[in-house]
């Protein structure tokens, strides 16, 4: 286990959550492919914080460290938020709509 | 060697997990599958000797959001119809595959022992403690909680303001079309 293994299962990981994006009509499976994508980014901000010079803490060396495990944990944090908000504006889209594909134009404006 | 063995079979499962949440035929099989998903990515954080972030993934990914996508899943009228793709299928597969080959050629040709001369692949001391060094990062939490509360202050409180605007916008959201019903 290197960081070259653990950046490409990540970036492999990324692409697949791009192409659900992407190609989805289902506005559900394109949140799925949000979070892969979201948690993608947070896996390799873990490994390069794991594979850091100067794995053993210290005072001065635990700021080096250890950023990128807080910024694994804000990620989470931003996640969790967005996947709250997706998908009140799913159910508030249903409610428009009668369904919750995105292939049409979507007006939210007054939902 | 027991961490590259256990390294490849997350890794297997993971990707796999990720592929069948595109081509699974049923959009309720695709959040079971992202839940699956989710525990690899812990079980890799688990690996990475961060076992703080582990257990929040499993926590906040596994424990809330896929039981909101769940809940959002009832939404779906067509289940047949719910998982089938666009016309940019073709298209966006080729850019894909482009962009990961980019990629992986930078990754597997970038020196990266050149940007950091002592970077660490020991990862024998990974779970067991290695001649008279303890386990890396042994004390990840405890500087975790130092690190958040000294340096990243002000970003913890800005996730938090944006945790608090996301929880108003997704009630103000419901409840203006509620409104709109009881008229």
């Amino acid at each position: 286990m290197t960081l070259s293994n653990v950046l490409i299962v990540s970036a492999v990981i990324f692409v697949i959550g791009l192409l659900g994006t992407i190609t989805k009509k289902s506005t559900v499976l394109v949140i799925m492919s949000l979070e892969l994508m979201f948690n993608a980014a947070a896996l390799s901000f873990v490994a390069f914080s794991r594979f850091a010079p100067g794995g053993l803490l210290g005072a001065e060396s635990a700021s080096r460290v250890l950023s990128g495990q807080v910024m694994a944990i804000f990620i989470i944090a931003i996640g969790a938020a967005e996947a709250a908000l997706a998908l009140s504006l799913v159910i508030a889209i249903y409610r428009e709509k009668s369904s919750i594909e995105i292939t049409n134009s979507i007006d939210i404006k007054e939902v | 060697m027991f961490i590259d063995a256990v390294f490849y079979l997350v890794s297997i499962l993971l990707i796999s997990n990720s592929l069948l949440i595109l081509f699974s035929k049923n959009v309720y099989r695709s959040a079971v599958f992202l839940a699956f998903s989710m525990l690899c990515f812990a079980a890799m954080y688990f690996m990475l000797s961060a076992e703080f972030i582990g257990v929040i993934q499993i926590l906040v990914y596994v424990g809330a959001v896929s039981v909101l996508i769940a809940l959002s899943v009832m939404l779906v009228k067509d289940i047949e119809k719910s998982t089938d793709n666009n016309n940019l299928l073709y298209y966006s597969s080729i850019i894909g595959v482009i962009f990961l080959v980019l990629i992986s050629f930078f990754i597997i040709n970038f020196k990266w022992d050149e940007f950091s001369n002592e970077i660490l692949d020991n990862s024998n001391c990974l779970l067991s403690s290695c001649g008279s060094e303890p386990g890396i990062l042994i004390e990840s939490t405890n500087w975790l909680g130092k690190l958040i509360t000294t340096d990243f202050m002000i970003a913890f409180q800005l996730s938090g303001l944006i945790l608090l605007a996301s929880l108003i916008g997704a009630l103000a959201l419901l409840r203006v079309r509620m409104n709109d019903d009881s008229k």
